[in-house]
């Protein structure tokens, strides 16, 4: 299958994404999988797509807030502990 | 806020509640709205409005449901309503068109970035981080709300108040800009793209 038939007859970027983020089903997941053998597309996207989100994950979670934004905080809701 | 029935909390209650559930939240509160904002004064003023509010309006807080979700979308409204109002800072893409971009036929082919895996591994965290906040506020918040902080699509739709098909076209189109700006950079690095 050529790219552009490819894009015109498959849903599977929607998919890619569903399965990107944890949230498709055991069969959608499986379905992909195994489309992922037969489909370069798919394949080199998904890869790029996951490696992304992985490096957001690793490097933009932030560091800690500032050491006394918690204080600050607690003072002016009136909290104890 | 939404329409919840409304329960009246003890002092003792309150207390337990931000203790245990809203204070814990406080590092990813300050991250996003320092995404948001990219001022560590303004992401601190945004955070601490947002526990006030969260004080304000607890009472619509339903005890077993979705603390950090609830403070994101408490920090969210209190972003759009004040601190780009006081900056009277206009939206800058109008991103209705962006989607209805997305959902045309052909977007797939025309916005489709050259970036391969190699290319990623050498790019540094400031490059990911650049790429990250120069977004457009509504892209880079569903982008934050998914990637960083794990919410579900259904819970992002209840922050954004926007509906879940929106949440996935909209993080759709915020990582393939996402790959544009990354596959810039890692040209400016010498990449070769085809």
């Amino acid at each position: 299958m050529n790219t552009a038939e490819h894009q015109e007859s498959c849903n599977c970027r929607e998919i890619l994404q569903l399965v990107l983020d944890g949230q498709a089903t055991a069969e959608q997941t499986e379905t992909f999988r195994e489309h992922l053998k037969q489909c370069p597309d798919c394949c080199s996207r998904y890869e790029v797509d996951a490696a992304v989100v992985e490096m957001l994950k690793k490097r933009c979670c932030g560091g800690p807030e500032p050491h006394d934004l918690m204080a600050q905080v607690k003072a002016q809701l009136n909290l104890r502990g | 806020m939404e329409q919840v029935a409304e329960h009246i909390y003890s002092t003792e209650e309150r207390e337990q509640l931000f203790n245990t559930e809203f204070l814990p939240t406080i590092r990813s509160l300050y991250n996003f709205a320092y995404r948001l904002t990219l001022d560590e004064d303004d992401a601190r003023d945004l955070v601490q409005d947002t526990y006030l509010r969260a004080l304000r309006f607890i009472d619509s807080f339903k005890k077993g449901t979705n603390a950090k979700a609830w403070l994101f979308r408490i920090l969210k409204n209190g972003f759009i309503n004040e601190y780009r109002k006081k900056r009277r800072e206009p939206v800058k893409v109008d991103y209705q068109e962006v989607e209805e971009f997305y959902n045309s036929e052909d977007s797939g082919k025309t916005i489709t970035p050259d970036l391969r895996v190699d290319m990623l591994r050498n790019l540094v965290g400031d490059e990911i981080s650049g790429a990250l906040n120069a977004l457009d506020v509504e892209f880079k918040t569903v982008i934050i709300l998914c990637d960083l902080e794990g919410f579900k699509y259904e819970e992002i739709a209840g922050i954004l108040d926007i509906p879940v098909g929106t949440v996935r076209s909209r993080l759709h189109r915020a990582r393939q800009l996402l790959k544009v700006k990354l596959a810039e950079y890692a040209r400016e690095m010498g990449y070769k793209t085809a």
